[in-house]
């Protein structure tokens, strides 16, 4: 239940406890003390009956010593004690019945001396009237009768009674003071024991219930400052690099701002060139309508070309033809020159001189065949090379063609380019304007990363300064636990 | 002076000059290509020289007779010398009509069909060399750095009339 309480709540109730045990210590004490002032002030009470007896007692002897000195002087003036004691007699017993009348033994006995009193004044005044009128002998006689004496003894013997009575009540006050002031020092001592005794484990209660719960608060407070100081520290780091790439986009930003600066001059000058390029393709146009004509006349020469060239290839494919027959006559020769030189070698010496003949027309035969072969390998030359001019010059012929038809299609392409070109322009020109807006775009943006470069030193600034004072509330924290756990 | 004029000017010495004293002893021969290889056949074993002869094919238990020719009114049979060198028996089956040229053994008895002929060729008897053996080879002499055996075209007869005759017979081989 006391984990519960809030700081103030135990405070209040440990004072509260020590308040009450100081309360009920000042009303023991309160009590106590008045106690032993009523005792006392009947003990003053007391001792002022008892001096008031005692004055009682000595005005009625003042009255006998005053009427002794007139019995024996016979002189007025010494009756001056007895007058003064007849004024205070009365006022005294007055004074001693009121005090008295909450003892109605003490109340009983005044009652029973007052009678005594006046016989007594009674007979004192008697005798003085007697000596007046009388020597001091014949007062003396009455005096020697005893009958003051005797009224004096009573007298005195009463107010013994009720001094004792007062002696009595005095010491029986005494105790009662005794008795009262030992319970006050006894509610004191034990009070105050009780008191601190109970401050004390209200306080060590207090005390350890506070400790542990600021301890433990303390010890939240220093794990939640040490990921605090984690976090901050994370946080400036993540600042620091974070400063460092906005510097680097800042550096990127300023390039990309010089770079679009450049991509805007170039395009303006893209845009120029592009004008000057739709002039000449204009004039290009009218150049490839020119060669147009040309390859059209180029187109004819070579078709004149090629009919030469398939007439020279026929022709030589004749040559050929004959050739063959003169190969094939050369061939027969050769045979009919070697079976000759078989048949003279046959023939012995008889045919020796045939063998020759033979022998130089097999050489012959054999020089015509070399020879036709020689022009055989001419002709197939030319022929080729017939074909490969015919070839050359029909690939010549298409690639007129193509170059005709490929100046029609430039004719087409440079009105394509004409145009384009003009599209290029225009699109140049918006590039151009583009860029310069990007331009200023992108100044707006190098603006805003150096305000947000700023942003990020002063976070990082700011992550530094949670990070100290992440430690420092670490340290606070550690001082406080060190500080509750050492108490 | 042109090729021409070379070619009348040897021809007319030929005839303006004196009659050549004897020529140091040499052999005539005809140089032929079987499957490619150079072949020379001594001009002394051949009756005659042929091209584009036609040669009436004929069944034989052989690769080497093509068949038959007629030459000067006579059946002559004609055999492929490739594959009777056996220098091209196994392209013999795609070369056995490609034979243009042939030629007629002295005495008519059999002819031969070749590829290709080089022509005339007049050796020197120093420049031959003599073999020794049985084999249908003679000799070989060079020509332009090639060697050219020198073939015995009899012998090479002899050779297939002896592997398809039968054994105690003088006929002619028979189809078994």
């Amino acid at each position: 239940m006391l984990r519960n309480w809030t700081f103030g709540r135990k405070l209040g109730g440990g004072f509260a406890v020590t308040v009450i045990a100081l309360i009920v210590i000042a009303v023991a004490g309160f009590r106590s003390a008045k106690s032993l002032i009523t005792n006392d002030q009947w003990v003053a009470h007391t001792h002022q009956v008892r001096r008031d007896l005692a004055e009682l007692l000595a005005q009625i002897i003042n009255a006998e010593t005053g009427e002794r000195g007139f019995v024996i002087t016979g002189k007025e003036e010494f009756l001056e004690p007895y007058t003064k004691a007849l004024q205070k007699i009365d006022p005294t017993y007055a004074e001693v019945r009121q005090l008295t009348l909450d003892n109605p033994e003490q109340t009983r006995r005044l009652d029973a001396i007052r009678p005594l009193i006046d016989a007594r004044l009674d007979e004192l005044k008697r005798r003085i009237e007697q000596r007046r009128t009388a020597s001091f002998d014949a007062v003396a006689v009455a005096i020697a009768g005893g009958q003051g004496k005797v009224l004096t003894e009573k007298l005195r013997s009463i107010m013994g009674e009720m001094d004792r009575e007062e002696d009595r009540l005095l010491e029986l006050r005494r105790r009662d003071a005794e008795a009262s002031t030992e319970a006050t020092t006894l509610v004191i001592e034990w009070g105050s024991i009780s008191a601190i005794v109970l401050t004390i484990v209200v306080g060590w209660v207090i005390t350890r219930s506070l400790s542990n719960q600021i301890g433990a608060s303390a010890r939240h407070i220093q794990s939640s400052s040490a990921e605090l100081q984690a976090a901050a520290n994370q946080q400036a780091t993540g600042a620091r690099e974070q400063a460092t790439a906005m510097a680097e986009i800042a550096s990127t930003i300023s390039e990309l701002l010089a770079t679009s600066r450049q991509i805007a001059d170039s395009a303006r000058r893209v845009s120029q060139i592009a004008g000057q390029t739709a002039t000449a393709a204009r004039t290009g146009e009218v150049t490839v309508a020119r060669g147009h004509d040309v390859a059209a006349g180029l187109r004819r020469q070579v078709d004149l070309i090629v009919g030469h060239m398939l007439e020279l290839g026929n022709k030589s494919q004749q040559a050929g033809s004959v050739l063959d027959i003169v190969a094939e006559l050369a061939e027969q020769t050769n045979i009919l020159a070697i079976n000759a030189t078989i048949e003279a070698a046959g023939a012995g010496d008889a045919g020796r001189r045939f063998g020759v003949v033979a022998d130089e027309i097999r050489k012959l035969a054999d020089r015509v065949a070399a020879s036709t072969k020689e022009i055989r390998g001419m002709i197939d030359d030319v022929r080729g090379a017939v074909n490969t001019t015919v070839m050359a010059t029909e690939t010549g012929s298409k690639a007129v063609d193509s170059g005709t038809a490929q100046v029609a299609e430039m004719a087409i392409a440079f009105r394509q380019i004409a145009s384009l070109v003009a599209t290029t322009t225009e699109a140049a020109r918006e590039i151009e304007l583009s860029t310069k807006q990007q331009t200023t775009a992108v100044e707006q943006v190098n603006q805003a990363i150096t305000g947000a470069a700023g942003a990020t030193r002063e976070t990082e600034a700011s992550a530094s300064q949670t990070l100290q004072t992440a430690a420092q509330l670490t340290e606070l924290s550690t001082s406080l636990l060190e500080i509750i756990q050492a108490s | 002076m042109s090729r021409a004029l070379e070619l009348r000017d040897a021809f007319d010495r030929g005839f303006a000059l004196a009659e050549r004293p004897a020529a140091p002893a040499h052999r005539d021969f005809l140089s032929l290509r079987v499957g490619g290889a150079p072949v020379a056949i001594p001009l002394g074993d051949v009756a005659s020289l042929h091209a584009d002869l036609v040669i009436v094919p004929l069944p034989a238990r052989g690769p080497e007779l093509l068949g038959v020719a007629a030459i000067r009114a006579a059946i002559v049979p004609i055999y492929d010398l490739g594959a009777a060198l056996g220098v091209a028996a196994a392209a013999a089956g795609a070369t056995r009509w490609a034979t243009r040229w042939a030629i007629v053994l002295r005495g008519g008895a059999a002819g031969f069909a070749f590829e290709a002929h080089d022509g005339h060729a007049r050796i020197a008897e120093d420049a031959i060399a003599v073999a020794t053996g049985r084999g249908h080879v003679r000799g070989q002499f060079q020509v332009d750095d090639e060697p050219r055996p020198i073939v015995d075209l009899a012998a090479v007869l002899a050779a297939i009339e002896t592997r398809w005759r039968p054994t105690g017979t003088t006929g002619p081989a028979k189809e078994p």
